[in-house]
């Protein structure tokens, strides 16, 4: 900051308008560029439809969403859609969690549990889930319960396995100097094993976040009476293009906050770790 | 004086999983360690040096001969040994007081006061005020301090050190060679040092215990009367010249090459 206070006198007179305005447009060319692509695309997109180039009915409009957001915010449907929608994506995505770990860490540090689990892990995890979800349907009907299971499906294996992966990776040299020292199986597990999976773990995190949102949207859509899901299902079957447009750019803003909370997450295990692995 | 390392007849035999075929690491290897001497293993890689630090950490049962402790057979459960090891093997996710602590911790001390014991431990090593530190912001010689330290907080009948300064940068091991001394003369403890440096065993030692290739036997006993406090100085007088010299025939000279030759022979 000093340095560039204490060159600006001397440099100023030579620097052009249009030097400065590029340097200083350098120095922010990641977020001038993001907004300018969004900005773009928004004008191309209102202006297509005020030209007639492209159908209101099916595209909307960005003018036309924004009146649509702010009128859905005072009415009955969105808000009370999100609430259901986020109730059930943290309820499954929170027992994918304290299950998906506990599992993992079994399969990671017991041998024979591997033995066990494994073909099922592997077999689970290579079956794509929604194909899964009509048979959770089958067994658990349309609902709360059987939209929670789905997010929890979608949600645990990525928790079973990279947890399972980072247990295995346990580094020899730490637990050589554990037991060089009596250190108790016990004593073991609580300093070096699990606090070495903690990364795999936190990866594993953010890879639930967003498989547990695909999960509890499919789950909206094929077998829900409510949520942000079954909006957009409402949406598209009355042809209400904007409900639908407002709808998923909730899902999308909601996904966006969950991926920067659990960077947040992430970023308190930098203590100990010099490079952020992104 | 009572012995606090005795070994007796040891040998090391290891037999191949699949080959079934048989590998002698150590063969016939006696020595006693005096309390508070500093007595250092030198030889060629591979002469089971370390397998012998291992055997007297209790970690591995030779297959021949004995290992006591203070007149007690080395594996027993009460023993309690401090291993400073080649590389620092510090835990990136606990503090340097946690990991200066953590030796304590292993033998079921709790926390609060394994810290209260490692603090002054950390200031004898000289890394008072880095208590709050972790690993990854310290260098790599004082990342060995604290490896250092977690072993003489247990306050251990023997410090066994492998190779310690194997992996520092020369003139920080020499610095480091230094430090441990005075951290010796300051803690008083008996010390078994591997290494296959010459001159820092010398530089080290009350006594420099040769081994031969494999099979790892004891191949001289040599007593370093250098007066201490040393300092580096030390490394540029003849009679530490001598002693180098006299070591590095015993495991370079023609001796040691008639017996790799035979060995390939054989191998």
């Amino acid at each position: 900051m000093s340095v560039s206070s204490t060159h600006a006198p001397t440099s100023a007179p030579v620097e052009s308008l249009g030097t400065r305005i590029l340097r200083e447009f350098r120095k922010r060319e990641r977020i001038v560029l993001g907004v300018l692509g969004v900005i773009v695309v928004l004008a191309v997109w209102e202006l297509a439809v005020i030209a007639g180039w492209i159908r209101q009915s099916t595209m909307s409009s960005p003018t036309i969403i924004s009146e649509r957001i702010v009128a859905e915010f005072g009415g009955d449907r969105l808000l009370p859609s999100l609430g259901v929608t986020l109730r059930a994506y943290l309820i499954g995505l929170g027992i994918a969690t304290v299950v998906g770990i506990p599992v993992g860490f079994i399969g990671g540090w017991y041998k024979r549990a591997s033995y066990l689990l494994e073909p099922w892990l592997a077999g689970l995890n290579a079956t794509p889930t929604v194909a899964i979800v009509p048979l959770i349907l089958i067994w658990l009907g349309i609902g709360q319960t059987s939209k929670v299971f789905i997010v929890f499906l979608f949600a645990i294996f990525p928790y079973a396995f990279n947890t399972m992966v980072g247990v295995r990776q346990s580094e020899a040299e730490f637990l050589g100097v554990a037991r060089s020292f009596g250190a108790s199986q016990s004593k073991i597990i609580t300093s070096i094993v699990l606090p070495g999976a903690v990364p795999y773990m936190m990866t594993a995190a953010r890879l639930a976040v967003g498989r547990a949102l695909i999960g509890v949207v499919v789950a909206e859509l094929v077998a829900s009476n409510t949520g942000l899901g079954f909006l957009i299902s409402i949406a598209a079957g009355t042809f209400d293009t904007p409900l639908l447009m407002v709808s998923v750019l909730f899902v999308g803003v909601f996904g966006l906050i969950m991926t920067e909370v659990m960077k947040g997450i992430e970023r308190q295990f930098d203590k100990w770790r010099p490079e952020p692995s992104s | 004086m009572q012995t606090v390392l005795k070994a007796d007849g040891v040998g090391m035999e290891y037999v191949h999983p699949r080959t079934g075929r048989s590998v002698l690491a150590i063969e016939d290897f006696s020595v006693e360690i005096e309390p508070q001497q500093f007595v250092t293993i030198v030889g060629p890689s591979g002469c089971g040096k370390s397998t012998f630090l291992k055997i007297a950490n209790g970690l591995l049962r030779p297959t021949a001969g004995t290992v006591t402790l203070h007149g007690e057979d080395v594996q027993s459960a009460r023993h309690n040994r401090g291993t400073v090891f080649q590389d620092a093997s510090l835990l990136p996710w606990y503090t340097v007081l946690r990991n200066a602590a953590y030796g304590l911790e292993c033998q079921g001390v709790r926390r609060q006061e394994a810290e209260d014991r490692a603090r002054p431990v950390l200031e004898l090593v000289g890394l008072a005020g880095f208590e709050d530190s972790h690993p990854h912001e310290l260098s790599g010689g004082m990342r060995q301090r604290v490896n250092v330290a977690r072993a003489l907080a247990i306050d251990p009948e023997i410090l066994l050190m492998d190779e310690p300064f194997a992996s520092l940068d020369a003139q920080t091991r020499e610095f480091m060679q230094s430090e441990l001394l005075d951290i010796w003369s300051k803690s008083a403890k008996t010390v078994l040092f591997v290494t296959h440096q010459i001159d820092e065993a010398v530089y080290l030692s009350d006594r420099v215990l040769v081994m031969s290739a494999r099979p790892g036997r004891l191949i001289a006993d040599i007593t370093v009367d250098i007066p201490r406090p040393r300092n580096l100085r030390v490394k540029r007088q003849a009679q530490f010249v001598e002693l180098v010299s006299q070591v590095w025939d015993l495991l370079h000279g023609p001796e040691s090459e008639k017996l790799q030759t035979a060995d390939r022979h054989v191998g």
